[in-house]
Protein backbone atom coordinates (compact mmCIF):
# COMPACT_ATOMS: atom_id res chain seq x y z
CA UNK A 1 0.00 0.00 0.00
CA UNK A 2 1.75 2.78 -1.60
CA UNK A 3 -1.09 5.64 -0.95
CA UNK A 4 0.32 8.94 0.88
CA UNK A 5 -1.19 9.17 3.89
CA UNK A 6 -3.03 12.99 3.84
CA UNK A 7 -2.85 15.46 6.50
CA UNK A 8 -4.14 14.28 9.97
CA UNK A 9 -6.88 16.85 9.70
CA UNK A 10 -10.31 14.90 7.64
CA UNK A 11 -11.70 17.17 4.98
CA UNK A 12 -14.94 17.73 6.98
CA UNK A 13 -13.96 17.22 10.70
CA UNK A 14 -17.90 18.10 11.83
CA UNK A 15 -19.04 17.13 14.88
CA UNK A 16 -20.31 13.49 14.15
CA UNK A 17 -24.40 13.94 15.19
CA UNK A 18 -25.98 11.27 13.03
CA UNK A 19 -25.52 7.42 12.55
CA UNK A 20 -23.11 6.98 9.66
CA UNK A 21 -21.57 10.40 9.98
CA UNK A 22 -18.49 8.64 10.64
CA UNK A 23 -18.65 6.15 7.87
CA UNK A 24 -19.48 9.08 5.58
CA UNK A 25 -16.02 11.08 7.12
CA UNK A 26 -14.08 7.52 6.13
CA UNK A 27 -15.65 7.84 2.48
CA UNK A 28 -14.72 11.42 1.97
CA UNK A 29 -11.13 10.52 3.78
CA UNK A 30 -10.91 7.65 0.96
CA UNK A 31 -11.85 10.21 -1.65
CA UNK A 32 -9.36 12.81 -0.41
CA UNK A 33 -6.37 9.77 -1.46
CA UNK A 34 -6.40 7.46 1.99
CA UNK A 35 -6.73 4.04 0.52
CA UNK A 36 -6.75 2.38 4.49
CA UNK A 37 -9.96 4.42 5.33
CA UNK A 38 -11.62 2.62 2.91
CA UNK A 39 -9.97 -0.46 4.85
CA UNK A 40 -11.89 0.36 7.99
CA UNK A 41 -15.00 0.48 6.28
CA UNK A 42 -14.22 -3.15 4.35
CA UNK A 43 -13.84 -4.66 7.62
CA UNK A 44 -17.03 -3.00 9.27
CA UNK A 45 -19.04 -4.52 6.60
CA UNK A 46 -17.48 -7.56 5.25
CA UNK A 47 -19.68 -9.89 7.47
CA UNK A 48 -23.02 -8.11 6.53
CA UNK A 49 -21.99 -8.11 2.58
CA UNK A 50 -20.84 -12.23 3.16
CA UNK A 51 -24.03 -13.02 4.58
CA UNK A 52 -26.13 -11.20 2.07
CA UNK A 53 -24.64 -12.42 -0.74
CA UNK A 54 -24.73 -16.01 0.90
CA UNK A 55 -28.33 -15.79 0.81
CA UNK A 56 -28.22 -15.51 -3.26
CA UNK A 57 -25.35 -17.31 -3.98
CA UNK A 58 -25.47 -20.64 -2.24
CA UNK A 59 -22.04 -21.82 -3.91
CA UNK A 60 -19.47 -20.80 -1.11
CA UNK A 61 -16.53 -20.31 -2.91
CA UNK A 62 -18.44 -17.38 -5.37
CA UNK A 63 -19.90 -15.63 -2.14
CA UNK A 64 -15.93 -14.02 -1.48
CA UNK A 65 -15.47 -13.28 -5.09
CA UNK A 66 -18.83 -11.20 -5.69
CA UNK A 67 -17.73 -9.49 -1.80
CA UNK A 68 -14.49 -8.22 -3.35
CA UNK A 69 -16.40 -7.29 -6.48
CA UNK A 70 -19.32 -5.69 -4.47
CA UNK A 71 -16.37 -3.36 -2.52
CA UNK A 72 -14.22 -2.91 -6.08
CA UNK A 73 -17.35 -1.88 -7.38
CA UNK A 74 -18.19 0.78 -4.24
CA UNK A 75 -14.66 1.79 -4.38
CA UNK A 76 -14.56 3.13 -7.88
CA UNK A 77 -18.17 4.78 -7.22
CA UNK A 78 -17.01 6.10 -4.05
CA UNK A 79 -17.21 9.94 -5.42
CA UNK A 80 -20.33 9.50 -6.10
CA UNK A 81 -21.69 8.82 -2.38
CA UNK A 82 -23.03 12.14 -1.20
CA UNK A 83 -23.84 10.92 2.39
CA UNK A 84 -27.74 11.21 2.03
CA UNK A 85 -28.22 7.76 2.87
CA UNK A 86 -26.74 4.98 4.88
CA UNK A 87 -23.29 4.40 3.56
CA UNK A 88 -24.66 0.48 4.53
CA UNK A 89 -27.70 0.66 2.24
CA UNK A 90 -25.65 2.65 -0.25
CA UNK A 91 -23.57 -0.70 -0.11
CA UNK A 92 -26.13 -3.13 0.06
CA UNK A 93 -27.51 -1.84 -3.24
CA UNK A 94 -24.14 -2.28 -5.09
CA UNK A 95 -23.70 -5.85 -3.02
CA UNK A 96 -27.49 -7.05 -4.38
CA UNK A 97 -26.57 -5.66 -8.06
CA UNK A 98 -23.58 -6.83 -8.40
CA UNK A 99 -24.66 -10.60 -7.17
CA UNK A 100 -27.19 -10.38 -9.49
CA UNK A 101 -25.04 -10.22 -12.30
CA UNK A 102 -23.06 -13.08 -11.31
CA UNK A 103 -25.96 -15.43 -11.53
CA UNK A 104 -27.02 -13.88 -14.82
CA UNK A 105 -23.13 -14.69 -16.13
CA UNK A 106 -23.41 -17.72 -14.87
CA UNK A 107 -26.75 -18.65 -16.73
CA UNK A 108 -28.83 -19.05 -13.06
CA UNK A 109 -31.91 -18.20 -12.86
CA UNK A 110 -32.02 -14.88 -10.16
CA UNK A 111 -35.44 -14.93 -9.26
CA UNK A 112 -35.10 -18.29 -7.17
CA UNK A 113 -32.32 -16.73 -5.05
CA UNK A 114 -33.83 -13.33 -5.25
CA UNK A 115 -36.83 -14.48 -3.05
CA UNK A 116 -34.36 -14.13 -0.16
CA UNK A 117 -33.79 -10.76 -0.01
CA UNK A 118 -37.19 -9.68 -1.66
CA UNK A 119 -38.90 -6.84 0.84
CA UNK A 120 -35.77 -5.88 2.58
CA UNK A 121 -34.35 -2.53 1.69
CA UNK A 122 -33.49 -1.65 4.77
CA UNK A 123 -30.54 -1.89 6.86
CA UNK A 124 -32.49 -4.59 9.09
CA UNK A 125 -32.74 -7.42 6.10
CA UNK A 126 -31.47 -9.59 8.44
CA UNK A 127 -34.50 -9.88 10.94
CA UNK A 128 -36.89 -11.38 8.82
CA UNK A 129 -34.91 -14.69 8.23
CA UNK A 130 -35.23 -17.82 10.60
CA UNK A 131 -32.39 -17.85 13.04
CA UNK A 132 -31.07 -21.56 12.08
CA UNK A 133 -31.66 -21.28 8.55
CA UNK A 134 -28.44 -22.21 6.77
CA UNK A 135 -26.82 -19.68 4.50
CA UNK A 136 -24.67 -21.15 2.34
CA UNK A 137 -23.09 -24.96 1.56
CA UNK A 138 -20.52 -24.25 5.09
CA UNK A 139 -18.52 -27.00 6.01
CA UNK A 140 -18.77 -28.42 9.63
CA UNK A 141 -15.50 -26.63 10.81
CA UNK A 142 -16.30 -23.37 9.91
CA UNK A 143 -19.84 -23.52 10.95
CA UNK A 144 -18.02 -25.69 14.38
CA UNK A 145 -16.00 -22.62 14.89
CA UNK A 146 -18.48 -19.53 14.01
CA UNK A 147 -20.48 -21.30 16.79
CA UNK A 148 -17.27 -20.94 19.35
CA UNK A 149 -16.91 -18.06 18.66
CA UNK A 150 -20.24 -16.59 18.93
CA UNK A 151 -20.52 -18.69 22.32
CA UNK A 152 -16.73 -16.73 23.38
CA UNK A 153 -18.59 -13.75 23.13
CA UNK A 154 -21.70 -14.63 25.11
CA UNK A 155 -19.70 -16.46 27.75
CA UNK A 156 -17.62 -13.19 27.85
CA UNK A 157 -20.52 -10.92 27.69
CA UNK A 158 -22.35 -12.67 31.10
CA UNK A 159 -18.79 -12.56 32.74
CA UNK A 160 -18.79 -8.56 32.51
CA UNK A 161 -19.58 -6.13 35.63
CA UNK A 162 -23.06 -5.11 35.03
CA UNK A 163 -22.72 -1.69 34.27
CA UNK A 164 -20.40 -2.64 31.67
CA UNK A 165 -22.56 -5.26 30.34
CA UNK A 166 -25.33 -2.81 30.52
CA UNK A 167 -23.38 0.30 28.86
CA UNK A 168 -22.09 -2.11 26.15
CA UNK A 169 -26.09 -3.73 25.61
CA UNK A 170 -27.57 -0.66 25.29
CA UNK A 171 -24.90 0.36 22.24
CA UNK A 172 -24.25 -2.91 20.39
CA UNK A 173 -27.85 -4.35 20.66
CA UNK A 174 -30.38 -0.93 21.13
CA UNK A 175 -28.60 1.15 18.91
CA UNK A 176 -28.34 4.07 21.88
CA UNK A 177 -25.94 6.92 21.35
CA UNK A 178 -23.70 7.98 24.48
CA UNK A 179 -26.07 11.01 25.15
CA UNK A 180 -28.41 8.61 25.38
CA UNK A 181 -26.60 5.88 27.54
CA UNK A 182 -25.39 8.55 29.98
CA UNK A 183 -29.08 9.64 30.52
CA UNK A 184 -30.45 6.24 31.39
CA UNK A 185 -27.36 5.31 33.64
CA UNK A 186 -27.24 8.26 35.00
CA UNK A 187 -23.39 8.68 34.38
CA UNK A 188 -20.76 11.22 32.37
CA UNK A 189 -20.49 10.64 28.72
CA UNK A 190 -17.01 10.27 29.69
CA UNK A 191 -17.85 7.10 31.77
CA UNK A 192 -20.43 5.66 29.22
CA UNK A 193 -17.35 6.00 26.74
CA UNK A 194 -14.91 4.27 29.11
CA UNK A 195 -17.34 1.41 30.10
CA UNK A 196 -18.02 0.52 26.04
CA UNK A 197 -14.39 0.51 25.55
CA UNK A 198 -13.66 -1.54 28.48
CA UNK A 199 -16.24 -3.89 27.89
CA UNK A 200 -14.99 -4.32 24.14
CA UNK A 201 -11.63 -5.11 25.73
CA UNK A 202 -12.55 -7.77 28.31
CA UNK A 203 -14.71 -9.49 25.18
CA UNK A 204 -11.77 -9.49 22.54
CA UNK A 205 -9.30 -10.74 25.38
CA UNK A 206 -11.62 -13.87 25.33
CA UNK A 207 -12.34 -14.19 21.63
CA UNK A 208 -8.65 -13.15 20.03
CA UNK A 209 -7.41 -16.75 20.37
CA UNK A 210 -10.02 -18.56 18.66
CA UNK A 211 -9.33 -16.03 15.74
CA UNK A 212 -6.07 -16.33 15.58
CA UNK A 213 -6.64 -20.05 15.82
CA UNK A 214 -9.01 -19.46 12.22
CA UNK A 215 -6.53 -17.20 11.10
CA UNK A 216 -7.06 -17.43 7.03
CA UNK A 217 -9.53 -20.12 6.97
CA UNK A 218 -13.50 -19.22 6.96
CA UNK A 219 -15.06 -19.08 10.03
CA UNK B 1 6.45 7.88 35.02
CA UNK B 2 7.07 8.29 31.01
CA UNK B 3 6.08 4.66 30.52
CA UNK B 4 2.67 5.38 32.61
CA UNK B 5 1.71 8.25 30.49
CA UNK B 6 2.42 6.64 27.50
CA UNK B 7 0.04 3.84 28.39
CA UNK B 8 -2.31 6.59 29.19
CA UNK B 9 -1.99 8.03 26.18
CA UNK B 10 -2.15 4.65 24.11
CA UNK B 11 -5.42 3.79 26.51
CA UNK B 12 -7.54 6.76 25.53
CA UNK B 13 -6.34 6.53 21.80
CA UNK B 14 -8.01 3.39 22.46
CA UNK B 15 -11.04 4.71 24.02
CA UNK B 16 -11.21 6.84 21.31
CA UNK B 17 -10.63 4.14 18.64
CA UNK B 18 -13.94 2.60 20.54
CA UNK B 19 -16.01 5.62 19.70
CA UNK B 20 -14.94 6.27 16.47
CA UNK B 21 -16.20 2.77 15.77
CA UNK B 22 -19.77 3.71 17.22
CA UNK B 23 -19.97 7.08 15.78
CA UNK B 24 -19.61 9.01 18.39
CA UNK B 25 -16.55 10.96 18.73
CA UNK B 26 -16.37 14.22 16.68
CA UNK B 27 -13.85 17.03 15.60
CA UNK B 28 -10.04 17.34 17.09
CA UNK B 29 -10.35 13.74 18.61
CA UNK B 30 -11.64 12.34 15.42
CA UNK B 31 -9.06 13.08 13.47
CA UNK B 32 -6.44 12.19 15.95
CA UNK B 33 -8.52 8.26 16.01
CA UNK B 34 -8.48 8.49 12.55
CA UNK B 35 -5.14 9.59 11.79
CA UNK B 36 -3.49 6.46 14.67
CA UNK B 37 -6.00 4.26 13.47
CA UNK B 38 -4.68 4.63 9.73
CA UNK B 39 -1.22 4.13 11.04
CA UNK B 40 -0.84 1.44 13.50
CA UNK B 41 -1.98 -2.23 12.57
CA UNK B 42 -2.72 -3.05 16.18
CA UNK B 43 -5.65 -0.82 16.42
CA UNK B 44 -6.92 -1.87 12.86
CA UNK B 45 -6.88 -5.56 14.68
CA UNK B 46 -8.70 -4.13 17.53
CA UNK B 47 -11.08 -1.78 15.67
CA UNK B 48 -12.13 -5.35 13.35
CA UNK B 49 -12.42 -7.28 16.32
CA UNK B 50 -15.20 -4.71 18.05
CA UNK B 51 -17.26 -4.87 14.99
CA UNK B 52 -17.12 -8.88 15.06
CA UNK B 53 -18.46 -8.85 18.60
CA UNK B 54 -20.63 -6.35 17.84
CA UNK B 55 -21.94 -8.23 15.04
CA UNK B 56 -22.44 -11.72 17.25
CA UNK B 57 -24.22 -9.44 19.90
CA UNK B 58 -26.62 -8.32 17.83
CA UNK B 59 -27.62 -11.32 16.16
CA UNK B 60 -27.25 -13.62 18.91
CA UNK B 61 -25.01 -15.51 16.90
CA UNK B 62 -21.76 -15.99 14.20
CA UNK B 63 -22.44 -16.55 10.15
CA UNK B 64 -19.20 -18.41 8.89
CA UNK B 65 -17.47 -15.98 6.78
CA UNK B 66 -14.34 -15.15 5.22
CA UNK B 67 -11.19 -14.26 7.38
CA UNK B 68 -11.13 -10.28 7.39
CA UNK B 69 -7.70 -10.25 6.96
CA UNK B 70 -7.38 -12.51 4.42
CA UNK B 71 -10.42 -10.64 2.78
CA UNK B 72 -9.10 -6.83 3.47
CA UNK B 73 -5.16 -7.84 1.84
CA UNK B 74 -7.01 -9.55 -1.27
CA UNK B 75 -8.95 -6.51 -1.75
CA UNK B 76 -5.72 -4.04 -1.09
CA UNK B 77 -3.95 -6.03 -3.83
CA UNK B 78 -6.83 -4.99 -6.23
CA UNK B 79 -7.45 -2.01 -5.28
CA UNK B 80 -3.70 -0.63 -5.82
CA UNK B 81 -4.32 -1.20 -9.13
CA UNK B 82 -7.28 0.92 -8.97
CA UNK B 83 -7.39 5.17 -9.24
CA UNK B 84 -8.37 7.25 -6.86
CA UNK B 85 -11.80 7.52 -6.70
CA UNK B 86 -11.25 11.44 -6.98
CA UNK B 87 -14.40 13.93 -6.81
CA UNK B 88 -15.21 15.16 -10.06
CA UNK B 89 -14.21 18.67 -9.51
CA UNK B 90 -10.66 17.80 -8.20
CA UNK B 91 -10.59 15.88 -11.71
CA UNK B 92 -11.43 18.92 -13.63
CA UNK B 93 -9.07 20.81 -11.51
CA UNK B 94 -6.39 18.51 -11.89
CA UNK B 95 -7.07 18.67 -15.67
CA UNK B 96 -7.06 22.45 -15.69
CA UNK B 97 -3.39 22.85 -17.11
CA UNK B 98 -3.73 20.55 -20.05
CA UNK B 99 -6.91 22.73 -21.07
CA UNK B 100 -6.11 26.11 -20.55
CA UNK B 101 -4.73 26.67 -24.30
CA UNK B 102 -8.66 27.26 -25.11
CA UNK B 103 -9.42 30.88 -23.53
CA UNK B 104 -12.82 32.19 -23.03
CA UNK B 105 -13.31 35.32 -25.44
CA UNK B 106 -13.85 37.17 -22.56
CA UNK B 107 -10.78 36.73 -20.20
CA UNK B 108 -8.88 39.59 -19.70
CA UNK B 109 -6.31 39.23 -21.98
CA UNK B 110 -4.85 42.41 -24.16
CA UNK B 111 -4.81 40.80 -27.09
CA UNK B 112 -8.80 40.68 -26.73
CA UNK B 113 -8.57 44.72 -25.62
CA UNK B 114 -6.81 45.49 -28.76
CA UNK B 115 -8.76 43.69 -31.45
CA UNK B 116 -11.89 44.96 -29.89
CA UNK B 117 -10.47 48.66 -29.83
CA UNK B 118 -9.58 48.26 -33.43
CA UNK B 119 -13.17 46.96 -34.51
CA UNK B 120 -14.69 49.68 -32.81
CA UNK B 121 -12.36 52.27 -34.54
CA UNK B 122 -13.38 50.79 -37.84
CA UNK B 123 -17.12 50.45 -37.34
CA UNK B 124 -16.60 54.27 -36.15
CA UNK B 125 -14.98 55.07 -39.77
CA UNK B 126 -17.33 53.27 -41.86
CA UNK B 127 -20.36 55.18 -39.77
CA UNK B 128 -18.75 58.69 -40.45
CA UNK B 129 -17.78 57.77 -44.15
CA UNK B 130 -20.84 56.73 -45.50
CA UNK B 131 -22.36 60.16 -43.39
CA UNK B 132 -20.66 62.48 -44.94
CA UNK B 133 -20.31 60.86 -48.77
CA UNK B 134 -24.22 61.21 -48.80
CA UNK B 135 -23.73 65.26 -47.95
CA UNK B 136 -26.53 65.45 -45.24
CA UNK B 137 -29.24 64.30 -47.64
CA UNK B 138 -33.10 63.53 -46.55
CA UNK B 139 -33.08 60.47 -46.60
CA UNK B 140 -35.37 57.94 -49.67
CA UNK B 141 -38.11 58.04 -47.83
CA UNK B 142 -39.06 61.66 -46.64
CA UNK B 143 -37.89 62.89 -50.52
CA UNK B 144 -41.21 60.51 -51.58
CA UNK B 145 -43.67 62.06 -49.14
CA UNK B 146 -42.42 65.36 -50.15
CA UNK B 147 -43.06 64.51 -53.50
CA UNK B 148 -46.48 63.02 -53.29
CA UNK B 149 -47.57 66.03 -51.25
CA UNK B 150 -46.15 68.65 -54.37
CA UNK B 151 -47.32 66.69 -57.13
CA UNK B 152 -50.77 67.47 -58.88
CA UNK B 153 -53.12 65.34 -60.11
CA UNK B 154 -52.90 64.52 -63.67
CA UNK B 155 -55.85 64.04 -65.81
CA UNK B 156 -55.56 61.57 -68.19
CA UNK B 157 -56.13 57.47 -68.83
CA UNK B 158 -53.23 56.11 -70.10
CA UNK B 159 -49.93 55.12 -68.08
CA UNK B 160 -47.58 56.95 -70.28
CA UNK B 161 -49.17 60.28 -69.11
CA UNK B 162 -48.98 59.29 -65.68
CA UNK B 163 -45.45 58.41 -65.62
CA UNK B 164 -44.72 61.59 -67.48
CA UNK B 165 -46.85 63.40 -64.51
CA UNK B 166 -45.17 61.69 -61.92
CA UNK B 167 -42.01 63.29 -62.94
CA UNK B 168 -40.24 65.54 -60.24
CA UNK B 169 -41.20 68.73 -59.91
CA UNK B 170 -43.40 68.78 -63.08
CA UNK B 171 -47.17 68.61 -61.10
CA UNK B 172 -48.80 68.09 -57.96
CA UNK B 173 -50.89 65.72 -57.31
CA UNK B 174 -53.87 66.49 -54.78
CA UNK B 175 -55.87 63.65 -53.45
CA UNK B 176 -60.04 63.97 -54.08
CA UNK B 177 -62.31 62.79 -51.52
CA UNK B 178 -64.91 60.69 -52.81
CA UNK B 179 -68.02 59.76 -51.05
CA UNK B 180 -68.91 55.52 -50.94
CA UNK B 181 -71.17 53.28 -49.64
CA UNK B 182 -74.40 51.29 -49.93
CA UNK B 183 -77.66 53.06 -48.88
CA UNK B 184 -77.43 55.25 -46.02
CA UNK B 185 -74.46 54.57 -44.44
CA UNK B 186 -72.21 56.87 -46.66
CA UNK B 187 -68.32 56.82 -45.86
CA UNK B 188 -65.57 59.05 -47.56
CA UNK B 189 -62.29 57.63 -49.30
CA UNK B 190 -59.48 59.51 -50.09
CA UNK B 191 -58.95 58.68 -54.60
CA UNK B 192 -55.70 59.32 -56.37
CA UNK B 193 -56.00 60.02 -59.60
CA UNK B 194 -52.70 58.47 -60.47
CA UNK B 195 -53.76 55.00 -59.47
CA UNK B 196 -57.09 55.26 -61.14
CA UNK B 197 -55.13 55.96 -64.71
CA UNK B 198 -52.62 52.85 -63.85
CA UNK B 199 -55.53 50.53 -62.67
CA UNK B 200 -57.37 51.82 -65.96
CA UNK B 201 -54.63 51.28 -68.15
CA UNK B 202 -53.82 47.45 -66.93
CA UNK B 203 -57.48 46.74 -66.69
CA UNK B 204 -56.94 44.40 -69.67
CA UNK B 205 -54.01 43.14 -68.67
CA UNK B 206 -54.93 41.50 -65.49
CA UNK B 207 -55.82 37.76 -65.62
CA UNK B 208 -58.11 36.04 -63.19
CA UNK B 209 -54.54 34.03 -62.11
CA UNK B 210 -53.22 37.11 -60.80
CA UNK B 211 -53.96 37.95 -57.52
CA UNK B 212 -52.56 41.73 -56.87
CA UNK B 213 -54.64 43.03 -60.32
CA UNK B 214 -57.60 41.75 -59.96
CA UNK B 215 -58.02 42.29 -56.35
CA UNK B 216 -57.24 46.19 -57.02
CA UNK B 217 -59.55 46.30 -59.93
CA UNK B 218 -62.47 44.73 -58.01
CA UNK B 219 -61.82 47.84 -55.31
CA UNK B 220 -61.59 50.26 -57.65
CA UNK B 221 -64.98 49.50 -59.29
CA UNK B 222 -66.67 50.34 -56.32
CA UNK B 223 -65.55 54.06 -56.82
CA UNK B 224 -68.87 55.72 -57.54
CA UNK B 225 -66.59 58.52 -60.48
CA UNK B 226 -67.15 55.73 -62.98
Amino acid sequence: MTTPVPPSEPPDAAPVERPGAADFLLVQRTVAGDQKAFELLVMKYQRRIERLIGRMVRDVDLVEDIAQETFIRAYRALHQFRGEAQFYTWLYRIAVNTAKKALVDMKRDPTVSEAAFRGSDDDDDETYRPRNEPISDETPESVMAASEIAAAVNAAMEALPAELRQAVTLREIEGMSYEEIAEVMQCPIGTVRSRIFRAREAISAKVKPLLENQSGKRW
Amino acid sequence: MVNEMNDMTQTTIHEHVSALADGQLQGEEFAQALQALCAQDELRERWQTWHLVGDVLREGRHSPCTDTTRFVAALSQRLAAEPVPTRPSVVAATMHPATSGAEAANEPVFRWKLIAGVASMAAAAAIGWNWIAVGGAVPAGAQLAQQQQQQPAVPGDNAAALLAASAPGTSTIVPTRVVVGNGGASQVMLRDARLDQMLAAHQQAGGASQMPSGFLRNATFEGPSR
